[in-house]
C-alpha cells in the first residue's frame, strides 16, 4: 500500500513532483503504514551515529553490488535484501543520505532498475534533516520481514553500457565530475597513483555540468527554471533527445540523472555507471583533454 | 587468529575486531571513531604540517612525528566522516609509540587483516591503505631512509 | 602509558580509567601493554581456587540492551577488562542458553566450559575450527544418554557431574578436578543467580554502563526471596562514565545486625 504523494506547492512545477518529499512531510509520516524511509550514505557509519527514527539502512557498498562481479544484485538478491530490511513491493520508499543525497540518488536509481515503483527522495538530504534540529536515533528499528518478489532487473531504460556510450557519440553527454577531472589535470603528487583510472579527461562531445549545480544553496533541488536554465540553456540539451550521465563510478551521476529524468522530464535519461573508472580504463576509447567538449571521433 | 607478522597493539587490534560479528565489527569501528582525538594547538595552528589523504573521498590530513625514537600519528577528520575517523584512530592507536623499526614493519596489508571487507566494502577500506601507506612513507623521510 | 603523563600525546580519546576504590586516584589511558597490565594486576584472583562472576548492567539492572544481547551495553574498555579477566581464568563458564543466544566465541586462553542439563548447543556460533580440547561441556551423569546423544560428533571435552540435579558446589568441583581451579561464570542469569545463592562465589566483577534499558532482563534468575550483601574491593570508572565494580560477599549478614 502506497502512501499518497506530498501536495507541496514547492515542488510542483517539477515534471515529476511525486519523487519528492521535503523534510516536513517526512517528519509527519514517519510510522505511517506503506512507508519504508531508508537511508544510504557515502558513509557507512553515518547511520549507526543517528539516523531518522524507524529508518532503515541500505548501503549502496555493502548491500546493492554485487559482491564478486563488477555490477549491482539480480532480482533474487534484491528481493532478499528487502525482504530482509522489511520493505514490500508495494511500500512507499522514501531515501535519503549523506552529501546532498549522492548515494540516496544512487540507491533510488537501483530500486529503478527492479521496478520498484513508490520510490521517492527526501529534498536536502540527511544534512538537512540535521540542520533543522529534527529527531535522530540510533535506534535499529525491528520490521518484521517481509516476502518481496524476485523481479528481473531491466537495464534497457535506465543504465547505459560503454558501448551504448560509444554509440551515442555525438549526441548529449553529461559530465558532472568537478571540472579538474574533466579537463584531466592531474590534481595529486605525480608520486602517487591517480586513483581509479588510467588516463584522465572526458569521453569526446560531452559538457561538463558538475553535479552540485543542481543544489541551491540551502542544500535542496534548485528550482525548475534554474534547473532549466544550466541544462536545457547551459548544457544546451533538448526534450526529445536521449542523454546518457556519467561520472566516476555512477553515483554523482545517478543525481543528475534524477534531476533530469525526474524534475527536468527528459523522457530517456541513462546513467553510465562505469563512468571513468571503466572508461578512463578501457583500451583505445576515444578521450580528450582540456576544458573544451571536443568533437565526436568519425565513424569507421 | 594466530597471525604471525602481526604483534602487539596491532595484533590486539586485530583480534578485538575479528571477535565480534559483522555488525558489532562497526560498532566498534564507531568506538575508534569517537575515539579520535582533535589535534594538539601547535598543529591545529599549522595546516600546512599535515598531508592530505587522497584515496579517502572525505578530507583526512595525517601528520606523523617521531619523538625520542618513537611513533605517533595525529589525524584530523570531519565528524561527517565516521568512517574515514574511524580508519586514523586505528591506525593511530596502532602505530602510537612504535619504534619505527616496528612501524615500518606493519604490513601494508593490515587493513585487510581486521575483517572488514565484508563490513565496510574493500573499496572504502582502500582509504584505510592510502593513510598507512602515506603515513609510512611521511616515517621514511623523517628518518631518512 | 600509566598515571596522566601531561606531555604525553592523547591518542585516544575516552579511553581513560580512572581508579576510585582504592581511592588512589591512579589512572591509565590508551591501550597499550602497559594499561592492560594496570588492569590486570587489579583483577588477579587471590587463590588458586577462585570462581568469579562477571557481568554488565545497565543502571535499571537490565543483562542485556533492547536487543537481547550485551553486547549493546559493553564498549572497549569493558571489552578489555574482559578479556583480562578471562586470561587470569583456567575456564570460562557459561549455561548453554547464553551460548546459543550471545554468539560465543572461543576465549584466547581459557577453555569455554557450558554447562547444559540437555546437551543441546544448537545454533551456536564456535565454528568448527577450534581444538576439541577447548571447548569443555559439563552435564548431569544421570542425564549422560540424552546428553551424549544430542552433543553428537561436536568437539568437545565431555565431563559428567555426580547425580541427576547437580548445583554449583558440583560444577566448581568437577572443573577443579579437571585442571581448572580458576573460573569466571559469564552467565547467564539463571546459572548466576544459582552460584549467587549457593553462596559459591568469591569475587563479582559488575560493569555498569549509564544507560536505561527497557525491556529490562535481570541479571540474575530466581523467584525465591533472597538478599545477599556485598562489599566493594575495588571501582573504576572509564571517561565515558562506565563504572566496573569488584565485589566481594560479605562474611556477615547486615541485615541481621
Amino acid at each position: 500500500m502506497t502512501v499518497e504523494r506530498e501536495q507541496n506547492p514547492e515542488f510542483e512545477a517539477y515534471a515529476h513532483p511525486e519523487r519528492l518529499v521535503s523534510t516536513a512531510w517526512v517528519a509527519e509520516n514517519l510510522g505511517r503504514e506503506g512507508l519504508v524511509v531508508v537511508e544510504s550514505d557515502e558513509d557507512v557509519l553515518l547511520y549507526e551515529t543517528g539516523h531518522i527514527p524507524g529508518a532503515v539502512k541500505v548501503d549502496w557498498h555493502t548491500e546493492l553490488n554485487d559482491p564478486v562481479q563488477r555490477d549491482y544484485i539480480d532480482g533474487a538478491g534484491f528481493a532478499a535484501l528487502l525482504s530482509k530490511k522489511g520493505i514490500s513491493r508495494d511500500d512507499t520508499v522514501v531515501i535519503y543520505g549523506d552529501k546532498n543525497n549522492w548515494w540516496a540518488a544512487y540507491a533510488l536509481w537501483v530500486f529503478s532498475l527492479f521496478g520498484h515503483e513508490d520510490v521517492r527522495l527526501m529534498d536536502g538530504g540527511r544534512d538537512t534533516w540535521i540542520a533543522e534540529g529534527r529527531a535522530l536515533s540510533t535506534e535499529r528499528p525491528a520490521r518484521p520481514a517481509t516476502d518481496y518478489p524476485v523481479v528481473t532487473r531491466d537495464d534497457s531504460a535506465l543504465r547505459a553500457y560503454k558501448d551504448d556510450v560509444l554509440a551515442h557519440l555525438g549526441r548529449p553527454l553529461i559530465d558532472v565530475r568537478s571540472p579538474e577531472e574533466y579537463s584531466g589535470e592531474r590534481t595529486t603528487a605525480p608520486a602517487y597513483p591517480e586513483e581509479g583510472a588510467l588516463r584522465a579527461g572526458h569521453i569526446p562531445t560531452a559538457r561538463s555540468v558538475p553535479w552540485g549545480k543542481a543544489v541551491a544553496e540551502d542544500g535542496r533541488f534548485k528550482n525548475v527554471d534554474e534547473l532549466s536554465a544550466i541544462y536545457r540553456d547551459g548544457a544546451g540539451l533538448t526534450d526529445g533527445e536521449p542523454v546518457i550521465a556519467y561520472c566516476r563510478i555512477g553515483e554523482r551521476s545517478s543525481h543528475t540523472w534524477f534531476v533530469l529524468q525526474h524534475l527536468l522530464g527528459f523522457e530517456d535519461v541513462k546513467n553510465y555507471d562505469g563512468s571513468w573508472t571503466e572508461w578512463g580504463s578501457a583500451v583505445r576509447v576515444p578521450i580528450v583533454t582540456g576544458a573544451e567538449p571536443g568533437e565526436a571521433p568519425q565513424t569507421r | 587468529m594466530s597471525d604471525s607478522t602481526l604483534t602487539g597493539q596491532a595484533a590486539e587490534i586485530r583480534d578485538e575486531f575479528l571477535d565480534l560479528d559483522l555488525s558489532s565489527r562497526l560498532e566498534l569501528l564507531l568506538e575508534f571513531s569517537n575515539e579520535l582525538p582533535a589535534l594538539p594547538e601547535r598543529l591545529a595552528d599549522h595546516p600546512e604540517l599535515l598531508e592530505r589523504v587522497a584515496e579517502c573521498q572525505a578530507p583526512v590530513f595525517i601528520v606523523v612525528e617521531v619523538d625520542d625514537g618513537l611513533v605517533t600519528m595525529f589525524a584530523q577528520a570531519p565528524p561527517e566522516a565516521p568512517t574515514t575517523r574511524g580508519f586514523a584512530s586505528i591506525l593511530a592507536q596502532t602505530l602510537n609509540g612504535l619504534t619505527v623499526d616496528e612501524a615500518l614493519a606493519l604490513p601494508d596489508d593490515y587493513p585487510q587483516m581486521l575483517g572488514l571487507s565484508k563490513a565496510v566494502s574493500p573499496l572504502r577500506l582502500n582509504g584505510m591503505s592510502g593513510m598507512l601507506q602515506r603515513a609510512k612513507r611521511q616515517l621514511r623521510a623523517r628518518v631518512g631512509r | 602509558m600509566t598515571e596522566a603523563d601531561a606531555d604525553a600525546p592523547v591518542i585516544a580519546r575516552g579511553t581513560g580509567l580512572t581508579e576510585i576504590v582504592p581511592a588512589t586516584a591512579s589512572r591509565c589511558t590508551g591501550r597499550t601493554a602497559d594499561s592492560k597490565k594496570w588492569v590486570s594486576e587489579r583483577y588477579r584472583p587471590q587463590a588458586d581456587r577462585w570462581l568469579a562472576l562477571n557481568m554488565i548492567s545497565s543502571i535499571n539492572g537490565s543483562a542485556t540492551g533492547p536487543d537481547g544481547t550485551s553486547e549493546t551495553l559493553s564498549n572497549r574498555t569493558d571489552r578489555m577488562i574482559l578479556g583480562v579477566i578471562r586470561d587470569h581464568a583456567d575456564a570460562v563458564l557459561v549455561g548453554a542458553g547464553s551460548v546459543r543466544a550471545e554468539g560465543y566465541v572461543m576465549p584466547k586462553t581459557a577453555v569455554l566450559a557450558v554447562v547444559t542439563r540437555s546437551g543441546s548447543l544448537a545454533g551456536h556460533k564456535l565454528g568448527d575450527d577450534y581444538d576439541a580440547e577447548r571447548l569443555v561441556v559439563l552435564y548431569p551423569a544421570g542425564n549422560e544418554e540424552q546428553v551424549l546423544a544430542n552433543l553428537g560428533d561436536l568437539p568437545c571435552r565431555r565431563l559428567a557431574m555426580p547425580g541427576n540435579d547437580p548445583g554449583p558446589a558440583e560444577i566448581v568441583e568437577t572443573l577443579a578436578a579437571n585442571g581448572y581451579p580458576s573460573v569466571v561464570c559469564e552467565g547467564g542469569p539463571s546459572l548466576a543467580g544459582q552460584f549467587i545463592r549457593a553462596g559459591q562465589v568469591d569475587a563479582v566483577y559488575l560493569s555498569v554502563a549509564p544507560t536505561f534499558v527497557l525491556p529490562a532482563r535481570p541479571l540474575i534468575g530466581g523467584d525465591d526471596e533472597f538478599q545477599r550483601w556485598f562489599t566493594l574491593d575495588g571501582l573504576l570508572v572509564d571517561d565515558d562514565g562506565n563504572t566496573y565494580h569488584r565485589l566481594r560477599p560479605d562474611t556477615q549478614d547486615r541485615t541481621a545486625a
